[in-house]
């Protein structure tokens, strides 16, 4: 072995007890942390004690309520909106399809806290849409909206991004010919829908109402923003319990969501397993879109689409136009009567209003990199050797997509709050560290699951070719992989970093005055009746839809550039 | 062999706790074309990764040139290597394809640039250096893999069944190509395959392989009529097994093992021959098959020209003289 093996292997075992301490350190120690919470008090199980504890609080009780009627409403109205989109778009002819499937795909840059803030910026009281009904109807309230009708509306309207990527890939996916051989034998079109079409998205169809049901039941910036004072849901009182200096509650609460939530995770992923598995054809003939022969019903499909169309680009476009509005328009003009760049120049300039800005950009930038080092590092081993260490380690680096961010954060919290020998006797709730550190451990699920595929993809003839020709492993590892897996690290980052800006659950748990992240701010700003204030959190608003919208964009270039695998021949 | 350029001495190749190919002894004179044929399994990668240095031997010795290179890595054994479907770095162009080596080996970069140009020019692909591996064709990339093997000034290239993922046509093509370069570069070639039409095509020398050892040793010509073992005779060109009483009738003596007949050797229309049954007759293009049954033994024809007989009548069968394959069994 001569001297650069020796260097190797020292690094390779360097990096492996690194990882193992972060893995132990940061997710299983908080995980247990918080089941002991959770469960035990003064050392013994006191779990029975805790739920009456919680089943006897009258807010906890109607905020149980309140995620329970409002998950199964949700579940309801995103269904329908998103089963109309996807007829809109796959299966009936409608004009402008281009401009509606735009439209439509606006969640996926729209989503969560800003989402929340955006619709609080239109039809909240410091609302366009709000000024415009004033001067329309007198008396109606500033906060019309604000209460569980806005929960629900956010809601129905922003949790649609799953019937948008998934409903409409699985109707891509109906054979055509089977429509064809429907009518032929003289089906109608409602049969044809029935007998043919849904049978082969109902996986799909019960996955994503899943997937809704999920989403809704964390639901925890939407209520934060627009459920005013007397609406709210569980993950609110998660953080209240936590910030009542009562984490064993918090993380109870939590652990009884998390059950649930798991338990639905799985039950999805059951259907989406049994979804591909009916995509099984290659051959099949593209679906071809079905003009609507009733006239009427052409007409009330195509206003609804449209009315659809609006209610999703609104928002968006009042947002970026009042983003360059001066505050004092805020909340007073419908539509801004002249145009600034003050707004910006307050964010970007460096001033109180940069500092969140700049927080999130820093600690998203060394989550993204961390992260990125850590799969990097693991994924390849992951993936070249199976033994209990590595089928372990990956198991680890999953477990936060399973775990919810609610419970991971009680956990950090309570297993930090006091010095703890693991990090050197150190306290680090309060400190600047803990926050990145959670976005971290957020982040490497997705990662992992992205970059393994990246890495299994790679022919491992190039390997064999490059060590042939004298390459050593870490010369191997630069020149010949990580090309190949570069383009698929470059937009797992970019998206990471975008769900960092926005990451509001995490954020609300772990962030203190050191390092307000930016969600913070914009929930902050949102509910904030200052119009200064407001300015500043359209701006970021805008800054972070206009960053998803280049990630969105550089994935498409890269995912149509992209083809190491397919390059044979 | 004195002029032997690669020797395989005793060597054993497998994984540890399994030997898949044991005690195998070859000698590769310099510049000749040698296949290892095999069917899946019968161990001819391994073979080819244990010369290269990916594979460590498991007993035995690789000398190339004289020199023992058993236990060298792969970098210093000064094999090239041509990889199935060539695995060219798509990320790169084919110049830093090319040099790849050098540039582990920190040549400077006056070297690179004129060994690549050099090897580049051998293979007729100077103008393509800029290209990507994706935007070449496959005639193309096969150079590219080529010259990538000789850049490092090995005179051993190993091929590692680069056709096997290619249709009938391009297959042909580019099997033409790989020998004229060889003839023309002078390379010795080491080429894996388990397609007999690769091996009959192209070498001097056919290595035979079947579950780890070698069957047989020959040009194709030999392997083809003088096949040493039955596997031989299944395995290269169709051939029907006579069963014994059949082979006594056909022959004229007492068959104690097997004996092949090859479809060609069947002739029909034999004068004093046995009457045969014609059960089917599938028109090929070139040539026919008419599948026959003789005193109840399936056995099939080749035949050339129109002149087909009818399914249903009888014929006259006969077999070409000393053209059945006898395998006669030892006893004793």
């Amino acid at each position: 072995m001569n001297r650069s093996t020796r260097l190797d292997r020292v690094f390779y075992w360097l990096g492996l007890i690194v990882i193992a301490w972060a893995v132990l350190t940061f997710l299983l120690v908080p995980m247990l942390a918080a089941l002991q919470a959770a469960l035990f008090r003064h050392g013994s199980l006191a779990m029975f004690d805790a739920v009456s504890e919680l089943a006897r609080s009258r807010r906890v009780r109607a905020a149980l309520w309140n995620t329970v009627w409002m998950t199964a409403a949700t579940t309801l109205t995103v269904t329908i909106v998103g089963m109309f989109q996807v007829a809109v778009l796959e299966y009936f002819r409608v004009p402008e399809r281009g401009f509606l499937k735009i439209a439509f795909s606006t969640p996926l840059v729209f989503g969560g806290v800003v989402a929340a803030a955006g619709n609080n910026f239109t039809y909240g009281p410091s609302g366009a849409i709000t000024a415009a009904l004033a001067a329309l109807f007198p008396s109606l309230p500033r906060d019309w909206f604000i209460g569980w009708f806005g929960v629900l509306f956010a809601h129905t309207f922003l949790m649609t991004s799953f019937h948008f990527l998934f409903l409409r890939a699985a109707m891509r996916r109906v054979d055509y010919s089977t429509i064809e051989a429907a009518r032929s034998m003289g089906a109608s079109e409602m049969t044809i829908l029935r007998r043919v079409v849904l049978p082969v998205i109902l996986p799909t169809v019960l996955a994503v109402t899943l997937l809704t049901l999920i989403t809704a039941m964390g639901s925890f910036a939407a209520p934060q923003v627009l459920g005013g004072r007397d609406f709210h849901m569980l993950s609110q009182m998660v953080l209240t319990l936590n910030s009542l200096r009562r984490p064993d509650m918090a993380a109870l609460l939590a652990l009884l969501m998390g059950l649930v939530l798991m338990g639905l995770i799985l039950l999805s992923q059951y259907f989406e397993a049994k979804g591909a598995y009916t995509a099984g054809a290659k051959a099949t003939t593209r679906i071809q879109l079905r003009a609507i022969r009733n006239p009427l019903a052409r007409i009330v499909v195509t206003a609804l689409a449209y009315l659809l169309a609006a209610i999703y680009l609104m928002p968006v476009a009042l947002i970026v136009l009042f983003s360059f509005a001066p505050a004092s328009s805020i909340g007073i003009d419908v539509l801004p009567s002249s145009f600034t760049l003050a707004n910006y120049a307050r964010v970007l300039g460096g001033g109180a209003a940069f500092v969140p800005f700049f927080n999130s950009m820093l600690m998203s930038s060394i989550a993204v990199a961390v992260g990125l080092a850590i799969t990097l590092f693991a994924v390849p081993i992951m993936v070249r050797k199976h033994s209990w260490l590595t089928r372990g380690l990956d198991i680890c680096f999953v477990l936060p997509w399973i775990i919810p961010t609610m419970l991971l954060a009680v956990g950090l919290i309570v297993a930090f709050d006091a010095p703890n020998p693991l990090v050197g006797n150190l306290v680090l709730l309060g400190s600047y560290w803990l926050l990145p550190i959670g976005y971290v451990i957020f982040s490497l699920p997705l990662m992992v699951r992205f970059m393994r595929s990246a890495f299994i993809g790679i022919d491992p003839a190039f390997d064999d070719a490059a060590r042939a020709m004298g390459a050593s492993g870490p010369y191997r590892f630069r020149r010949v992989v990580l090309p190949l897996v570069a383009p698929t690290a470059i937009l797992v980052a970019g998206m990471k970093f975008n769900n960092l800006l926005a990451e509001y659950p995490l954020s609300a748990f772990l962030y203190n005055i050191n390092n307000k992240p930016l969600p913070i701010a914009i929930v902050d700003g949102a509910v904030s009746a200052d119009p200064d204030q407001a300015a500043v959190s359209l701006v970021y608003v805008t800054l972070i839809m206009a960053f998803s919208l280049a990630v969105i964009l550089i994935a498409e270039r890269l995912s149509l550039g992209r083809t190491p695998e397919s390059s044979n021949l | 062999m004195a002029d032997s350029v690669l020797s395989l001495n005793k060597l054993d190749v497998g994984f540890p706790g399994m030997t898949v190919v044991r005690d195998l002894n070859l000698d590769v004179a310099d510049g000749a074309f040698v296949s290892l044929l095999g069917p899946s399994g019968s161990g001819k990668s391994s073979v080819l990764r244990t010369i290269a240095g990916l594979l460590p031997a498991l007993g035995g010795r690789v000398l190339l040139e004289g020199q023992d290179i058993t236990a060298l890595p792969p970098e210093r054994c000064n094999v090239g290597i041509v990889f199935q479907n060539y695995a060219l770095f798509p990320t790169m162009s084919a110049f830093e394809n090319i040099a790849f080596a050098l540039r582990v080996a920190k040549k400077s970069k006056a070297e690179v640039e004129r060994r690549v140009g050099e090897v580049a020019e051998m293979a007729g692909i100077s103008d393509q250096l800029d290209k990507k591996p994706a935007n070449m064709s496959g005639g193309q990339q096969q150079r590219v893999a080529i010259a990538r093997a000789l850049v490092t000034g090995s005179r051993v290239l190993l091929f590692d069944e680069p056709l096997s993922n290619l249709d009938a046509k391009v297959r042909a093509a580019m099997r033409k190509e790989i020998k004229r370069l060889q003839s023309e570069l002078g390379f010795t070639a080491i080429f894996v395959t388990h397609d007999q039409e690769d091996a009959l095509t192209m070498s001097d020398l056919i290595v035979v392989l079947n579950h780890g050892k070698i069957e047989q040793i020959g040009d194709g010509r030999t392997l083809y009529r003088k096949p040493a073992t039955p596997f031989i005779c299944e395995f290269i060109g169709v051939s029907n097994e006579l069963a014994p009483p059949l082979a006594a009738r056909l022959l004229g003596y007492d068959v104690k093992g097997r004996s092949f007949l090859r479809h060609e050797d069947v002739l029909l229309g034999a004068v004093a021959g046995v009457p045969a049954r014609v059960n089917h007759v599938e028109f090929l293009g070139a040539h026919s098959r008419v599948d026959l049954e003789v005193e109840g033994h399936a056995l099939s024809a080749m035949l050339i020209g129109d002149q087909l007989p009818e399914p249903g009548s009888t014929v006259s069968l006969g077999i070409r003289p000393g053209a059945a394959h006898v395998f006669q069994e030892v006893t004793g």
